[in-house]
């Protein structure tokens, strides 16, 4: 005998049930290893990890014969905000007691608010209030700056106001994007910031500027704010690429904020000499006309400006705004 | 027990590489052997101004019989050695005088018998200094995307004219954007190239590279339009 | 009878392995699953499936193996893998003459359980999206020092081209690595099967579900342990047999002089052991580790934020996250391009994608008409393209882009020597040429006239072959160099606005 077997003992043997155990172990892992690479089984690996979302429907409906454009002027910021609003039927027929709100303003620009180059902060700050009295559950002010998005948003006076006001800010880099189809002529998918794709509602918040490529930059380009990835490729095809953009985004209300303008070397500015004092807030909701109408502010024919003729062209608005149901609201 | 799996284990390596060996020769892929083109690639760096290395590749290529047993492979060996072979045998003409090929292109669009009319004159060819003596100010906005070409010709349908500009953007995103720029927001969309519409007396469409201006002078001409259209965009 | 089959499986199968490797080029391959080898390897069928969420279909002849071992135990790590024989023969040519020597040398030591920490870091990591079993998979690692080092080291002397000249990227490194893991056989025989291998430790894990196993009958046993003496394992057969260890070599059933170890169902477990006592504490810490490598991988700029120029992947290749999840570095795309323009990466990719496919247009260029590279893949890391997919043919509308050229304009001939050249122009593969001219009236330094040719790329038209930068005449650093951008499988590496992602 082996001194390892030198105990008394004989070795032990499985019992039935042990063995029937260890079968049953046996099979299990083989079986669930063949079915696990059955469930996973592929034969061709597409490769793309993220799924594409899409962006919510944002908009409400609106009676028959309601005011589509509204256009208020006076020295006061914020009463001409709530005149606008006012005319449109009040923030009580775009926001319902509950809803998630996210305001996307232009915070593009390391910008003071004399200097005209973001929106005007009493506007973003009246919007906020509008909301909450409306009974909003949230209200978030967000946009992908082009400059550092927190010396844009101090800066520009937005985040003190907003937050004042009782808004969150959310900067960029704190949220995510999200991949989304585009569809457009030249656009297939954009990453964009995940706040505005699930918001129950989203109110865009332009200022009024003229660009140097695109020759205005108003309601429809300030979606640019709201995405990512490599972006800057836009401007090789820039007319074209911000109507795919806006196409995405259907807003439940759009604030032309043209309490400043910006008329020369926009979109960033700088110099008070190109800062135009107009008093005057538009509100509707219908971009391509409130782009129009921006443009004429601007001294600009909307015929002549690209992304006008072209988000007109593909039935996102009216670039004659004129035949809209339009209200203005002197001061 | 034992003979189970003896057997077994005979018959495991056996299987395996008749399968490997089976799979070998019935299993080939569609392009041909690239041997040939293996060989020429390791030859050392050629001199300035040396043959086309890639034309021998692409003659084997023609040149390689297919081997799978299924006709659509076949079919499609076929017809990529038809494609390698068509562009092997411009290379010739294309080392030389590469900007005549494509001028040839645009001149062939205009090739008889083209849905009956008769082409009043020639077809005349303008590069980018031309252009501004056809149609003046309106050039730069073709320079500025990437324009090679523009062929025109005054085309005789019956009774009624109509003249017909064809303009080589280079690419489809040119053509795309020159489209875009001109067209008129009041203009009715057709379904004819990529892109198209149709106004009183015009028709205009592009398709991959070329953007194509219809101009009828009158109403005999306006109503082939349509059909001139289709049939460019087919040679396209 | 059972011992001559092994070794004959042995022989077998390392010729058959030797063949698939060998028979992976352009001229001889035809249909040939060379990637068989590695497909039938559990281990890649487990750590891509972990890190890519998804079974690739070639890898379905890994579960008959994975069904056989967990009923069996090792019997491929003895039978059939062919690092595994090249150990076997090297070890027992080097084994010490004396059997005391030879038990002494077989015996086992806990340091040997060092494999299974190896496999637990690479699942770890594998876990988290990154594939490294590459680096000690015995069946990549040999088909990779093979491809890129020792086929190319003997076709490129004088024993005849079969293949052409192949030179591969700092490939000395791949092959000193081998031999040194076949050197370590002089040590302690197949040293690497009982303390590196991660291909090992998995079927050992497998093994502890093994319903047969060796077993010695102590009934007749006289503790001669000559049995230990050629335990190829370091089971230790003499003693409480292991059966993660045991490699089914026989060795030990044919030295035995009383006949004593024979296999069966189910044997006492007094006699054998399936235990591997590592600790709780050291399986999760390896695998933290493991996790936690990934991270660390991924904060170095090899990845992200921007790809690395030079980081230009075979076409078909998947984006690279999905790519680094299937990558096994196993150097079969280098071994069948036929212009040797796939390279094992150094620092191109980062540190994890270490030795995985790049082209490198310096030394060859991507045939247009060829979509080899994705036929032998066996993973799927490499997408297998049609022709037509790849050239841009109809349906397709665009081809498959693997970068974009750029001309270098200080060292192009017509740019900076004032000299004609136009070879970039003529090798341009696509129709129409992504290299166009420009003509201009240079002055020469004699004050001359010339009418020169000078080179633009298109970017919306060029693919990334690199044909152009193989044939650019300046010999050292070609003018015309092709980088990343462009590719079609990462839509943020781009340059020019196309209908595509922003």
């Amino acid at each position: 005998m082996s001194k390892h077997d030198e105990q008394a003992a004989p070795p032990r043997l499985y019992t039935r049930r042990q063995v029937i155990g260890r079968i049953a172990a046996t099979s299990a892992t083989a079986l669930a290893t063949v079915g696990l690479a059955g469930v996973l089984h592929e034969d061709k690996i597409s490769g793309r990890r993220s799924k594409q979302r899409a962006i919510r429907d944002h908009r409400v409906s609106r009676p028959a014969g309601a005011v589509a454009l509204a256009v208020a002027r006076g020295a006061d910021a914020a009463s001409n905000v709530r005149r606008a609003i006012a005319a449109l039927g009040g923030i009580e027929s775009f926001v319902k007691r509950g809803e998630s709100v996210v305001i996307k303003p232009n915070v593009g620009w390391n910008r003071l608010p004399e200097q005209a180059a973001n929106s005007n902060p009493e506007v973003v700050a009246e919007v906020v209030r509008l909301c909450i009295g409306a009974g909003a559950s949230k209200v978030w002010v967000t946009d992908f700056s082009v400059n550092d998005p927190e010396r844009c948003f101090a800066r520009s006076g937005i985040a003190d106001a907003a937050r004042a006001a009782g808004a969150r800010v959310v900067l960029p880099d704190k949220v995510g994007f999200r991949e989304v189809a585009a569809g457009g002529e030249i656009l297939q998918a954009v990453d964009v910031l995940w706040p505005l794709c699930d918001a129950d509602r989203v109110i865009n918040l332009p200022c009024v500027k003229q660009h140097g490529l695109s020759g205005a930059t108003l309601s429809l380009k300030n979606w640019y704010g709201a995405i990512g990835g490599h972006r800057v490729r836009l401007h090789q095809d820039i007319h074209r690429s911000i109507v795919d953009l806006a196409a995405l985004f259907k807003p439940t209300l759009t604030v032309l904020d043209a309490t400043r303008m910006l008329v020369a070397n926009g979109p960033s500015g700088g110099s008070l000499d190109d800062v135009k004092r107009l008093d005057t807030v538009a509100a509707g909701i219908d971009e391509v006309a409130l782009d129009a109408f921006g443009c004429t502010l601007l001294g600009l024919t909307p015929g002549d400006v690209g992304f006008v003729v072209e988000g007109a062209r593909r039935g996102l608005g009216r670039a004659d705004y004129k035949t809209l149901k339009f209200e203005e609201i002197a001061g | 027990m034992r003979i189970v799996l003896l057997i077994a284990l005979i018959l495991f390596p056996v299987i395996l590489i008749g399968w490997i060996v089976w799979h070998g020769q019935t299993q080939r892929p569609v392009e041909p052997a690239t041997l040939a083109a293996s060989r020429s690639a390791t030859a050392p760096a050629a001199q300035p101004a040396s043959q086309a290395s890639n034309a021998p590749v692409l003659a084997t290529t023609a040149s390689a019989p297919a081997t799978t047993p299924a006709s659509a492979p076949a079919a499609a060996v076929q017809a990529l050695a038809q494609t390698a072979a068509a562009a092997v045998s411009k290379p010739t003409a294309d080392q030389k005088k590469p900007v005549l090929d494509e001028d040839g292109k645009l001149r062939a669009l205009f090739r008889l018998p083209l849905v009956g009319v008769k082409i009043d004159g020639q077809v005349k060819l303008y590069d980018q200094q031309g252009l501004f003596d056809y149609i003046d100010g309106a050039a730069p906005i073709f320079i500025e995307r990437n324009f090679r070409k523009l062929a025109a010709a005054d085309l005789l349908v019956g009774a009624g004219s109509l003249t017909c500009d064809i303009y080589d953007m280079r690419s489809a995103d040119n053509a795309a954007s020159i489209y875009t720029k001109e067209k008129s927001p009041t203009a009715t969309a057709v379904a004819i190239g990529d892109q198209a519409h149709q106004g009183s007396m015009s028709l205009v469409f592009r398709r991959d590279r070329y953007y194509v201006k219809l101009t009828a002078f009158d109403k005999t001409a306006e109503a082939l339009l349509p059909e001139l259209a289709r049939a460019l965009v087919g040679r396209m | 009878m059972f011992l001559w089959m092994r070794r004959a499986y042995q022989l077998v199968f390392l010729a058959l392995f030797f063949y698939l490797v060998l028979v992976t080029t352009a001229s001889l391959i035809g249909g040939t699953p060379v990637w068989w080898f590695l497909a039938f390897d559990p281990l890649v069928a487990l750590t891509t499936t972990l890190a890519g969420h998804s079974f690739y279909h070639h890898l379905v002849f890994a579960l008959p193996l994975i069904v056989v071992t967990l009923i069996f135990g090792r019997w491929f790590c003895g039978w059939i893998c062919p690092l595994g024989v090249l150990h076997h023969a090297i070890g027992w040519a080097g084994r010490p003459r004396k059997a005391s020597q030879r038990i002494k040398v077989n015996r086992w030591r806990n340091l040997y359980q060092t494999k299974y920490l190896v496999l637990l870091v690479m699942l770890g990591a594998a876990a988290l999206g990154s594939t490294q079993i590459g680096l000690l998979d015995p069946i990549a690692f040999t088909w990779r020092a093979l491809a890129t080092s020792i086929v190319p080291a003997i076709d490129n002397s004088a024993l005849g081209l079969y293949q052409g000249e192949r030179h591969f990227h700092v490939s000395t490194l791949i092959s000193a690595l081998f031999v040194s893991a076949l050197a370590l056989n002089l040590w302690v025989p197949r040293l690497y099967c009982r303390m590196l291998c991660p291909l090992g430790a998995l079927l050992g894990g497998l093994a502890k579900l093994s319903l047969f196993r060796l077993v010695r009958e102590p009934s007749v046993c006289t503790d001669c342990n000559l049995c230990g003496a050629d335990c190829a394992g370091a089971a230790e057969p003499h003693s409480t047999l292991r059966t993660t260890e045991c490699l089914l070599c026989l060795n030990c059933v044919y030295s035995c002089p009383k006949n004593g170890i024979s296999f069966r169902f189910l044997p006492s477990p007094d006699l054998t052991t399936d235990r591997i006592d590592l600790g709780r504490r050291r399986w999760i810490t390896a695998a933290v580790a493991g996790a936690a490598s990934v991270p660390l991988l991924r904060a170095s700029d090899g990845v992200e934020p921007r790809p690395h120029p030079l980081r230009v992947r075979p076409p078909g290749a998947l984006d690279e996250q999905e790519f680094l999840a299937r990558c096994i570095k196993c150097g079969a795309c280098m071994k069948v391009c036929p212009t040797v323009a796939l390279q094992p990466a150094l620092h191109e990719a980062g540190l994890e994608g270490l030795w995985s496919p790049i082209l490198m247009a310096r030394l060859g260029y991507c045939e247009q008409a060829c979509t080899l590279c994705g036929q032998v893949c066996p993973t799927g890391a490499i997408r297998q393209l049609s022709v037509a997919e790849k050239i841009g043919q109809p349906p397709h509308l665009q081809p498959v882009r693997i970068g974009t050229a750029f001309i270098d304009r200080g060292r192009c001939l017509p740019y900076a020597m004032d000299t004609q050249c136009i070879v970039c122009e003529e090798v341009c593969p696509t129709a129409p040429k992504s290299i166009y001219f420009k003509q201009v009236e240079v002055a020469g330094r004699d004050g001359a006239l010339r009418l020169l040719k000078q080179p633009y790329v298109d970017p919306t038209l060029c693919w990334g072959c690199g044909v152009c930068e193989t044939r650019c005449p300046v010999f050292d650093q070609a003018a015309i160099r092709v980088t990343s951008v462009g590719e079609s499988r990462d839509p943020h590496n781009r340059v020019m606005l196309s209908r595509d992602k922003v």
